[in-house]
């Protein structure tokens, strides 16, 4: 028996939880294809040896956004959102782990953190977004302003890294 | 008692190589497409939701270890910095176990560690354990000491993950740690002698007189004889002429050499379905667990009363240790049997080992096959007291599908038959079962030692 350092959980229930999720995910969009088709990946991929498949249920969830525009009062497009981070998380971590083998909880932290803190300035880019679209507002200005966060957030980035390596 | 054995010197296996996994591409194809999708469509909130994977697949292409040489950040296989791995386990059993710990000390940037563990060679365990620079990975376990004999107690391998899985390495060369586990035993009491004596001095009586304990017989004074053994009062009682002398003779003092050939071809357990198998933990005890315990114990038992043991291999012709007496040899003899290990040697290349004159000879087998019963008979044949020593355990056959039950009885069968056969050509049978005390063989080792040749000669 051996003993080790933090609690562990078995790696087939990573992928159930995956599974889980990605269902979830898809059952917000079953009125159309893509929900289907991202429901019966996720389902292939927390089953089946080809965890790959979360990759395409992940595409697939994001691309019904398109065919089910949702309003600015809507949450679920921020649960897919947050959902697809965490997804990505685990599909990472249950692509490269055999089945068979048992993962410490504390190996999640770091990419959890990375995730969450990724995932929140997009969340609020989402939100802009939404309300965006669902005002009047002259057709240039929501991708303008768009743009701009964008240039925004590419420059604060290179100036981040920029500023690193000259220190 | 067990001590914590010294730590083995750190091994550092070669470079593994980082490998970019599906996961960092996934996250970028997943998120270039929705977000080129989501410009075409003119849909703000669908590029959006590109921008977390695009962002996770730059921060695990941002944050990605050092490669080993260079001090640039690590790219697809390119040699990642090694992890220092040391494996440590206790030097003997304690409480029928072996503690092993290891550490494993990873490089920056490194994020966790896979690590696969395989105890006794088998019931590989895998783990993905965290890790980080000041953080080593830190593995203790126990291994049940289930068998005597060399034994590989841990080993284990490893592959290390960086960026939330988008980087891993390669697996590196395993490490292990090796033990021989003494058989436990308790000397025989009742020593079955050879029908010849060899040697001057011995704890022994041999047939032929001289310098020993008990009496031989009396005999006339020839020149040579000892002065203080005339014995006056048969001289008064028998002498006819005067200067006629009579003296006390007694029996030389001689010992035994005993060769305890082990057949190491063949090491099978009481649970049978395990027979074809490499299977040490739900094999039970094994014919060679019990052959070690059985010639340490006839070993131990002929060197305490002074005579000379030697050791053969049935299976492996050249390992032999040559007869002699005295501690050191005792020591030299358990670890050379301790070390005894299945030779699956094929039967064309077996052949009797070769046996001083005179010596008696333990052959343990498990009789499976026709080599051992041959070379007893052979042996036996050639004036050498044979003690063919049974060392298959009881089998465990319950839990058999009835193909394999009946393939058990018959191989069981021809194996009775072979015993029998060795039986009617002078050779004496001993069972030696699971037990370290056994009443039952003891009486057996009486019986034999016993009926030792009432005519045993001395060379």
């Amino acid at each position: 028996m051996s003993t080790l350092r933090g609690r562990e959980a078995p790696a087939w229930a990573i992928r159930a939880v995956l599974g889980a999720l990605l269902l979830a995910l898809a059952a917000l969009h079953t009125g159309d294809a893509w929900g289907w088709i991202a429901a019966l990946a996720g389902l292939a991929a927390a089953l089946s040896p080809w965890v790959q498949l979360a990759w395409v249920a992940m595409l697939s969830l994001a691309l019904s956004e398109l065919v089910q525009p949702a309003g600015a009062g809507a949450w679920h497009p921020y649960a897919v959102l947050a959902g697809l981070a965490l997804a990505q998380v685990l599909a990472s971590r249950a692509a490269i782990t055999p089945v068979r083998a048992r993962l410490e909880l504390r190996t999640f932290a770091r990419p959890l953190v990375v995730a969450a803190i990724v995932t929140a300035p997009c969340e609020a880019l989402l939100a802009l977004a939404l309300w965006l679209r669902g005002a009047a507002l002259p057709a240039w200005l929501p991708a303008s302003l768009i743009a701009a966060l964008a240039l925004l957030a590419l420059g604060s980035l290179l100036f981040g890294r920029l500023l690193t390596h000259a220190g | 008692m067990t001590v914590g054995a010294p730590p083995q010197s750190p091994q550092s296996p070669p470079a593994p190589r980082w490998r970019l996994t599906v996961a960092q591409t996934g996250a970028a194809v997943v998120g270039f497409l929705t977000a080129g999708a989501g410009v075409i469509a003119g849909h703000a909130d669908v590029v959006v939701m590109g921008l977390p994977l695009l962002g996770l697949a730059a921060w695990a292409w941002d944050r990605r270890p050092l490669a080993a040489r260079a001090e640039e950040p690590a790219t697809d296989a390119s040699p990642a910095a090694p992890a220092t791995a040391q494996l440590t386990a206790d030097r003997t059993a304690r409480d029928r176990s072996i503690g092993y710990r290891l550490r494993i000390e990873t490089p920056a940037g490194v994020e966790a560690v896979q690590l696969r563990v395989l105890e006794l060679g088998v019931r590989p365990r895998l783990h993905v354990l965290a890790a980080s620079p000041g953080r080593p990975v830190d593995v203790r376990g126990r291994v049940p000491a289930l068998h005597s004999g060399p034994q590989r107690v841990v080993a284990a391998d490893w592959r290390l993950v960086a960026t939330g899985g988008a980087l891993l390495t390669d697996v590196t060369d395993p490490i292990a740690v090796d033990r021989t586990i003494d058989p436990a035993f308790s000397p025989i009491g009742a020593l079955p002698l050879p029908p010849r004596l060899t040697g001057l001095t011995g704890t022994h009586d041999s047939s032929r007189p001289g310098d020993g304990g008990d009496f031989h017989d009396i005999d006339r004074f020839r020149p040579g004889d000892r002065l203080r053994r005339i014995d006056w009062k048969a001289t008064a009682r028998l002498a006819r002429d005067p200067g006629e002398l009579y003296v006390r003779r007694t029996r030389a003092q001689a010992d035994a050499t005993v060769f305890v050939v082990l057949d190491s071809a063949d090491d099978l357990g009481e649970n049978v379905d395990t027979w074809a198998r490499f299977d040490p933990v739900n094999s039970g005890t094994t014919s060679l667990d019990i052959g070690r315990a059985a010639a340490s114990s006839i070993a131990a038992g002929y060197l305490r009363q002074g005579d000379r043991v030697a050791l053969a291999d049935l299976a492996v012709p050249g390992r032999v240790v040559r007869p002699a007496a005295g501690a050191r040899h005792l020591d030299r003899l358990l670890r050379a049997i301790a070390g005894t290990r299945p030779s699956g040697a094929t039967r064309a290349t077996r052949r009797p080992p070769i046996i001083s004159q005179g010596a008696a000879v333990f052959l343990l087998s498990t009789f499976l096959d026709d080599h051992p019963a041959a070379s007893a008979l052979q042996l036996a044949a050639t004036g050498h007291r044979v003690i063919a020593v049974d060392v298959l355990p009881r089998a465990h056959i319950d839990g058999l599908v009835v193909e394999r039950r009946v393939a058990h009885r018959l191989v069981m069968m021809d194996r009775d038959n072979r015993l029998a056969a060795v039986r009617r050509g002078g050779v004496d049978v001993l069972e030696w079962g699971l037990a370290r005390d056994d009443p039952e063989r003891a009486a057996t080792l009486l019986a034999l030692a016993q009926s030792r040749h009432p005519s045993a000669v001395m060379r």
